[in-house]
């Protein structure tokens, strides 16, 4: 059989699937020369010696790690161990890109990075949960930047070199991505590329074994919490839907624009919404002058400035 | 004996069926009537068993092997539902002869009506587990020999790396759309929430109050209110329109 059709890797060693079959293929990823009987008794050894890893980083991480989002933060701080990378996390997605959160992190300035692509609005983890495939951006600040105008720099900025996401899912639905990332210019090894496979297929394994003792409807316990912090946005979100009088997916622009505008996290200027300290005004100019009244507050310190941003005046409804 | 041409043939046919778009059926119904191909066999069948242990017809290379599958199941006797429980193979039974007529009675009449000699069982097992098992049907009381019985075990086992494949699939494909189902009833919740907070003019608890009493109220499950809340909210003028 002259043939190395994937498919014959498949018979031979079913738990390759989720990771070398059509799922989650890399495009013009070269089939190595290795027998895929012997690729699959590699990857079997290979990702049972991850999980060894995984649990005992889940071990030593804090205690209020409860449940799936500890083993997933052992599983990011594992990563960062065995592949050469300074970061990892796993973001969450629900479908038509309604971003979940952050479920865990490892290394330094990933919470911030894995934050950025749900401020912006895109970039590798959105765009590999959205097309489930794993992207590959060893370049951040030249193809990243012409790939991701928003996401590029300002990853870039935070200390990114490049970023490899792959998508967490089963058939045509995607929960979310892991998350690569790597200070220094530069593509993955191949061995590396494969681990971060495996990485990526208990990663997807963890949380669905949540999901199954999770109550009817409900997420994991420990995902619920670790989602927790981001349920502010969505809050501000819905109000800014009856503030401007305008669709959610609107409002979420909207609210995207502001952030990146005044230059703050997402999440910050959400809490200012809800805690009815700040309105957006439904003449997107007035975003300007919202801007200039951020930096008269943060100039003054004074929280009684904030009162100026109402613009609205109550005369939404 | 079993042409080794003709055998590297279905494995490469069979391998092109487990790539993209993979049904299941398909899959076991080609397999199914290679395997009676390539061991000069009349016919082949598949049952599996069901979660609670209980043994379903699944595929059969032709009408009359379903149809004797089906008694087997429902007469709870033949060289199948035996393959099964022992999980070992059941090789050359001569249904003619005085074994099979002891051990199946009704199954061997039945068979013998229906032209066939001789039959097979080889189980469909994986790790110690028998989740179903293939039976052959010959027209003459054939004999495998003990490679060919080999051959027809290597292929129920494609056909059970292949269904287990597919159900672990699935399974993910179940907890994938679970969860994302919940992470979006959850978002919707709170943009709901923050929706009425503003139309009301009241903190998110005091939103979220209403909205769970109102969708008690009018036996609506939150989520799916919730979703209305901020996609149609003039479908709810009471709940989202401040008086």
């Amino acid at each position: 059989m002259a043939r190395r059709d994937p498919g014959a890797a498949v018979v031979l060693s079913p738990w390759l699937v989720v990771s070398a079959g059509s799922w989650s293929q890399v495009s013009g990823m070269q089939d190595g020369p290795e027998d895929p009987v012997t690729r699959g008794v590699d990857a079997r050894e290979g990702m049972a010696e991850l999980r060894r890893l995984i649990r005992a980083e889940a071990a030593r991480g804090p205690t209020d790690h409860a449940g799936v989002a500890g083993q997933l933060h052992g599983l990011c701080a594992a990563l960062v161990r065995v592949l050469p990378a300074t970061g990892a996390g796993v973001s969450l997605w629900g479908s038509g890109g309604i971003g979940g959160g952050i479920a865990a992190h490892a290394g330094p300035g990933t919470k911030e990075l894995e934050e950025l692509q749900f401020t912006l609005g895109e970039g590798p983890c959105i765009e590999a949960c959205s097309t489930r495939r794993v992207v590959l951006e060893p370049d951040l600040s030249g193809r990243g930047t012409r790939r991701w105008p928003g996401y590029g720099p300002a990853a870039s900025a935070a200390g990114a070199g490049a970023v490899f996401a792959f998508p967490l899912g089963a058939g045509s639905a995607c929960v979310g991505s892991l998350d690569v990332y790597q200070a220094a210019e530069g593509s993955l090894p191949p061995a590396a590329l494969r681990q971060g496979f495996w990485f990526a297929e208990i990663a997807l394994e963890l949380v669905l074994n949540g999901q199954s003792l999770a109550a009817p409807g409900a997420l994991p316990p420990g995902l619920d919490d670790a989602l927790a912090y981001r349920l502010e946005v969505y809050q501000a979100q819905g109000m800014i839907t009856v503030d401007l009088g305008v669709s959610l997916a609107e409002a979420m622009l909207r609210l995207r624009a502001y952030a990146f505008a005044v230059n703050r996290p997402v999440s910050d200027v959400a809490h200012d919404i809800v805690d009815g300290r700040l309105r957006l005004d439904r003449d997107p100019e007035r975003v300007d002058n919202e801007v200039r009244g951020l930096e008269e507050r943060e100039d003054r310190e004074d929280p009684d400035a904030l009162d100026g941003l109402d613009g609205s005046d109550g005369s939404h409804g | 004996m079993i042409a080794i041409e003709k055998l590297a043939e279905v494995f490469v046919e069979v391998a092109d069926t487990l790539v993209d778009d993979f049904d299941v059926i398909e899959f076991l119904e080609v397999l199914t009537q290679r395997t009676a191909q390539v061991s000069l066999s009349s016919a082949a069948g598949l049952v599996l068993s069901d979660p609670r242990g209980h043994l379903q017809f699944v595929a059969a290379s032709r009408e009359s092997v379903h149809l004797l599958e089906l008694f087997q199941l429902q007469n709870d006797q033949g060289p199948c539902l035996d393959c099964f429980r022992s999980g070992r193979p059941v090789v050359n039974g001569d249904l003619d002869g005085s074994e099979a007529r002891d051990r199946w009675p009704s199954f061997a009449d039945r068979a013998i009506e229906l032209g066939f000699r001789s039959v097979h069982a080889f189980p469909l097992r994986h790790q110690g587990v028998v989740i179903g098992a293939m039976n052959l049907f010959s027209s003459e009381v054939g004999r495998l020999d003990e490679s060919d019985a080999r051959v027809v075990q290597a292929l129920a086992d494609v056909a059970t790396i292949g269904i287990l494949q597919e159900r672990t699939i699935r399974a993910k494909e179940v907890l994938t759309e679970q969860l994302q189902a919940a992470l979006v009833s959850r978002i919707t919740i709170e943009q709901a929430k923050g929706a009425l907070a503003r139309s009301w003019n009241v903190d998110v608890d005091a939103a979220f109050t209403a909205l769970r009493d109102y969708a008690r109220t009018h036996h609506l499950r939150l989520s799916e209110l919730a979703h209305v809340v901020v996609t149609d909210p003039g479908r709810h003028p009471g709940l989202t329109r401040p008086s």
